[in-house]
């Protein structure tokens, strides 16, 4: 079926400072890679369009800072978030540890609808350098505790995984907002086939 | 999303019947909090009445058929459409009718998810809100003179409740004592006279409305001529007496201070003469590039203008002691001893990462081993043990870099970079609430000098976040190098008081105006927009325009309240604090004020209940 409207959807990049986050969004809306990227203060965004399952979508890539300190900054931008990026550095232990801090903040203040079934990526980032100090399994295995979020190894510099790390998030955060169709109406909805929509679109992973 | 009461009451194929009580045909809604760039195409709106109660109902006037998988929706009006939208009248919140165009209204329903946007393409919103106040109770927000909040559904005894709020007829209050309703309204007419009196004539024109159906038709005219600033169109909005602003000089910057005046300023002893007057210069035209390792010196407060050569000497040797001496606290510290100081480990960690992105595209810090980015790093370290409270924050090392870049010399740059940290300390607050409390300071700035445009941006939720990289690190990102530079000299005279940059944010806003509000950008957009503009800012028609800007406001400074007096660095009129200043709004001001605060003792808002720091930044989203 063609488009039949434009859908433009928030992703939040989130991370400790230094992950590379926006080198991230860079390498993917721009295919570009600098060494040169400042620390970034406040907020930025990128936009970008793809297609998805036949359907023209906007993706709005919103980048913060990563210290701690603007965290109270950041939470303004996280509303009305579709899905968000958790990334950690591969060769970071700390930037891995932060991920509970980060997801339960994010959902805290966002406060989506659906906290089980909302969109997550995690990225594992900087797979290009040596010194690696988290496994992938033990990467992986944070994610399957996290109700399965899906789990990339990373290289915003050599551009490995970052375009479908970021058709992930842009898929099942499609599919959460198909689900939100059904389930948000105001009033009287009369679903014909049963009552608990719930059950028709649980997550894709 | 669907109140179980009236999921039970529908029967699957047999849809309640309702009747209609509004209709209005040509009406473009959608929900503003989950989308932003939909196209949608103009439909009816439509209050209808059902056994349940009332109900908004918006369909698109094209019905697009739902083909979306294979469940149907079957809605009350038989659209089949997923474009709809329906909410009962209960669950709205508040309403807001856009202050400049009539044909808008916003509705935030209780379900913050939940912000229903609606232009009528053809007529004004007016016979909705008419409706609307019709049967339902309404009260204006406090923040907001165009947003109303739902209360109740009127019945006989809310009636007679509005008539008690007017605190007019002290029989009928029943629950407090006349004589205190006497003075609470002597006290308002002395206080607010006029708005007294026009807010007591507007309640009593509301009550007649809704009950004979229409004001007679010399109220309203009555009204508008009994002062200027009152508004019927704007629902009885009292708006603050405009400041009259004398017009904006056109200025032009002078030139930068000179090796020749420098030297002139010298006395034999090396003392500067006319302090007063070499800050003057800078205002108007910085410094020539050549002499700022050693003005700057000056205008920072490392050194005294008044020191002779003797004593410039002493204290520059004193302050290498101190800098060396705090430099070999952390630089003592072992890798076992910093295994057990997370704090420090935490801090060290932030600094190289950030040491390691700092303008390394500029030749003095690029490149790999560059022995200034090893300088950069250790004054930063040392800063950790100079100022332990705050440690470090991202930011401090844009601060520093052009800083060390002018002097060249590690210990010149701390003690330069740490005064300069002394003016601007509460931008990194933990809490942000300086950062919060300059976002806020502007905007008032901007109530004063653009009304118009400060409200459309104060409206952009969360407000005026998009400033806060000009301000967290003094338009350091906005400009190249030189032009910062220029930028701070001009602020670190402190001439037009301690706030010279939120005039620098004034002048740029003012010339992006048209692009903001023309295009009717959103918050994000605006971000966008202002992001886009690093490096392509012209710093010296920036200058001029800010200083401009603080002359204009300096010349009606008679007019102005108390907090803008204390922006400008003017000593507030009245040394009590506003009576008119309600307290929620200062137990929103940081408890935890560190010594680099200035306007401490601000009152939030400036007049009556307009301003909070909430409505300004939206603070709840801080």
């Amino acid at each position: 079926m063609a488009s039949r409207r434009k859908l433009l959807l928030k992703i939040i990049i989130l991370g400790d400072s230094g992950v590379g986050k926006t080198a991230l969004m860079n390498q993917y809306v721009n295919k570009k890679f600098s060494n040169q990227y400042k620390a970034t203060i406040g907020a930025d965004f990128l936009t970008k369009e793809v297609m998805v399952d036949n359907r023209i979508v906007t993706l709005q890539i919103w980048d913060t800072a990563g210290q701690e300190r603007f965290q109270s900054l950041g939470v303004a931008f996280y509303r009305g978030a579709d899905g968000c990026i958790l990334v950690f550095d591969t060769t970071s232990m700390n930037s891995f540890a932060s991920l509970d801090a980060w997801r339960d903040e994010f959902l805290i203040q966002s406060s989506p609808k659906n906290t089980e079934n909302f969109p997550f990526v995690v990225l594992g980032n900087k797979i290009d350098l040596e010194n690696r100090a988290v496994s992938t399994k033990r990467a992986q295995k944070w994610c399957q505790t996290k109700n399965n979020i899906p789990y990339f190894e990373t290289s915003a510099k050599e551009a490995v995984n970052v375009e479908q790390a970021f058709e992930t998030i842009a898929k099942s955060a499609i599919a959460l907002e198909k689900e939100e169709i059904y389930n948000d109406f105001p009033g009287d909805i009369i679903l014909d086939r049963d009552n608990k929509p719930n059950n028709g679109a649980a997550c894709n992973c | 999303m669907n109140s179980p009461e009236r999921e039970t009451m529908q029967v699957p194929g047999q849809p309640s019947v309702g009747v209609e009580l509004f209709s209005q045909n040509g009406v473009v809604m959608r929900n503003q909090a989950s989308r932003s760039n939909e196209d949608v195409c103009p439909g009816t709106l439509r209050i209808v009445q059902y056994s349940s109660g009332k109900c908004f109902e918006w369909h698109p006037a094209v019905s697009v058929s739902s083909e979306e998988g294979d469940w149907a929706v079957v809605s009350k009006n038989d659209s089949n459409s997923d474009d709809t939208i329906s909410f009962d009248v209960t669950r709205i919140k508040e309403y807001r009718v856009h202050p400049k165009n009539k044909r808008k209204i916003v509705f935030t329903l209780r379900d913050p998810r939940e912000i229903y946007g609606a232009v009528f393409q053809t007529d004004s919103v007016d016979s909705l809100v008419a409706y609307i106040r019709q049967f339902y109770r309404t009260r204006r927000s406090t923040r907001d003179h165009h947003t109303y909040k739902i209360i109740e559904e009127r019945t006989e005894r809310t009636i007679q409740k509005s008539f008690c709020d007017l605190e007019f007829d002290f029989t009928r209050g029943k629950s407090s004592n006349p004589a205190d309703s006497v003075r609470r309204l002597i006290r308002d007419f002395r206080q607010k006279p006029i708005q007294t009196a026009l807010e007591s004539a507007a309640k009593i024109a509301d009550l007649y409305r809704y009950e004979n159906g229409a004001l007679s038709s010399e109220t309203p005219e009555i009204l508008s001529h009994s002062e200027e600033s009152v508004s019927i169109a704007d629902e009885y909005q009292i708006v603050s007496p405009t400041i009259k602003l004398p017009p904006r000089e056109i200025l032009s910057r002078g030139n930068p201070l000179s090796y020749e005046q420098w030297l002139q300023f010298h006395d034999a002893q090396g003392r500067i003469t006319n302090s007063e007057l070499v800050k003057k210069i800078i205002y108007q035209g910085g410094i020539s590039s050549k002499l700022r390792a050693d003005v700057w010196k000056y205008l920072l407060g490392y050194l005294p203008w008044e020191a002779t050569t003797a004593e410039q000497i002493e204290i520059r040797n004193s302050k290498e002691k101190e800098y060396n001496r705090m430099k070999l606290q952390w630089q003592m510290v072992t890798p076992a001893q910093e295994a057990r100081f997370s704090d420090f480990r935490d801090r060290k960690s932030l600094i190289e990462k950030d040491v390691n992105r700092c303008d390394r595209s500029l030749d003095f810090y690029a490149g790999e081993n560059n022995s200034n980015l090893k300088s950069l790093h250790n004054i930063l370290m040392t800063y950790i043990m100079y100022n332990f409270d705050l440690g470090y924050v991202q930011g401090m090392s844009d601060l520093l870099a052009p800083i060390l870049f002018i002097m060249n010399n590690e210990v010149d740059a701390f003690w330069c970079f740490s005064a300069f940290m002394d003016k601007v300390a509460s931008n990194f607050d933990v809490d942000q609430a300086g950062s919060k409390r300059q976002l806020l300071h502007l905007h008032e700035l901007l109530s004063v000098m653009d009304p118009k445009f400060a409200e459309y941006l104060k409206n952009l939720e969360p407000g005026y976040l998009f400033c806060f990289r000009w301000l967290l690190v003094i338009f350091k990102r906005e400009f190249s190098y030189d032009d910062t530079m220029t930028i701070w000299e001009a602020f670190w005279t402190g001439i037009p008081g301690p706030n010279f940059h939120l005039f620098v944010g004034l002048a740029i806003l003012d010339t992006e105006k048209s692009a903001i509000m023309d295009s009717h950008s959103n918050f994000a957009e605006t971000l966008k927009h202002i992001n886009e503009l690093a490096m392509k800012i012209d710093v010296n028609s920036t200058l001029s325009k800010a200083d401009a800007i603080y002359r204009q406001l300096l010349a009606a400074e008679v007019s102005l309240p108390d907090p803008i007096r204390t922006i400008l660095g003017l000593e507030p009129l009245q040394k009590e604090p506003n009576p008119l200043s309600d307290s929620e709004s200062d137990a929103e001001d940081a408890p935890n004020s560190s010594p680099g605060h200035c306007n401490n003792g601000l009152s939030q808002s400036f007049n009556d209940d307009q301003f909070d720091i909430d409505t300004a930044i939206m603070l709840n989203y801080m």
